[in-house]
């Protein structure tokens, strides 16, 4: 159990999530990419991070953070996406982490494609 | 072209280019489920000069008439994608197979199809991408609406779907079995691109 409190978590910020190279083609976000993990689809809190804080942390998982792009989600339009709840879920090496728990079926992966925007691109990928 | 659609011409083709006896166990399984949800697929070979082909894997190919050619280009990205990953991260997720995209190939070859036969027009080309879970994504998106359809590994394994017009007006929502689909409930989104 992480240190840090639980806090709840204002409509008006933003959760950054990590995009892997594999969910990326000619340059479009695959649906896919909206997913749980353990129950929850992992994000970050912009009180606590920011895009670049949220990318170079996959260091820590060993993994390359060119690899991935940043997504940004206002936490009001994800909480109007249906079944979506977010859930701060602080971590000790992480105090932003959040978790999206709710079923990501079609009807939330397209909606999910109508309210993020990329804060950090990949490299050498026109992505839309 | 028309006349040819009407007589059925055109149809999904499976070449057992190594025959029954030959296959793997896991291929004669495979085949078998496909006979059995599909029993055209043992029809004779038909090649036009006007269709193109696209092959799955070794013993599987989908025949679409060259209207839809780039529906075909698409599905070809697809069994590239399969052919040539080698960087897929695992702790991404499972990655779709071979039969999981027959699935989803011959649900968007016979749909594209049945549409230009029936309705008389091309749909727009989707995009094929891995999906969740082992699943593929079709996805149609442009500037009047999205629509995804995502298939799962099996053909008895119900698709689900949900597509919505970008102003929000129209919407489709369900779910349907591969071969068994109620053909008309997209036309409410992709009507409007023609």
């Amino acid at each position: 159990m992480a240190d840090f409190e639980v806090e709840e978590i204002p409509d008006e910020d933003l959760l950054y999530m990590r995009v892997h190279k594999n969910w990326i083609r000619d340059g479009e976000l695959n649906p896919g990419t909206f997913r749980n993990n353990e129950g929850g689809m992992s994000t970050d809190w912009s009180k606590y991070s920011d895009p670049e804080q949220t990318r170079i942390r996959v260091i820590a998982y060993d993994k390359e953070p060119d690899n991935y792009g940043i997504l940004g989600m206002n936490v009001g339009d994800v909480r109007n996406i249906p079944d979506q709840v977010v859930i701060h879920k602080p971590l000790d090496d992480n105090r932003s982490h959040t978790d999206v728990e709710g079923v990501k079926e079609t009807k939330q992966r397209v909606l999910y494609l109508e309210i993020v925007n990329w804060e950090i691109t990949l490299p050498n990928l026109n992505q839309e | 072209m028309k006349d040819l659609l009407a007589n059925n011409s055109y149809k999904r083709l499976a070449f057992y280019n190594k025959g029954f006896i030959n296959t793997s166990v896991e291929d004669w399984v495979d085949y078998k489920q496909d006979y059995i949800n599909h029993a055209h697929l043992l029809e004779d070979k038909f090649v036009d000069s006007n269709s193109v082909r696209v092959s799955i894997t070794d013993n599987y190919t989908i025949e679409l008439p060259t209207e839809l050619n780039d529906i075909a280009n698409e599905i070809n990205k697809a069994v590239e994608f399969l052919d040539n990953i080698e960087d897929w991260d695992p702790d991404e997720g499972e990655l779709y197979t071979y039969s999981t995209l027959k699935n989803a190939s011959t649900f968007l070859a016979d749909y594209s199809i049945w549409v230009l036969n029936e309705k008389g027009f091309v749909i727009p080309t989707p995009k094929i991408y891995p999906g969740p879970n082992g699943t593929i994504d079709i996805l149609w998106k442009n500037e009047k609406f999205k629509l995804l359809v995502n298939v799962r590994s099996h053909p008895d394994l119900s698709a689900t779907f949900y597509g919505k017009t970008n102003d929000g007006e129209e919407f489709v929502e369900g779910k349907f079995k591969i071969g068994n689909i109620n053909q008309n409930v997209f036309l409410v989104l992709l009507e409007q691109y023609k």
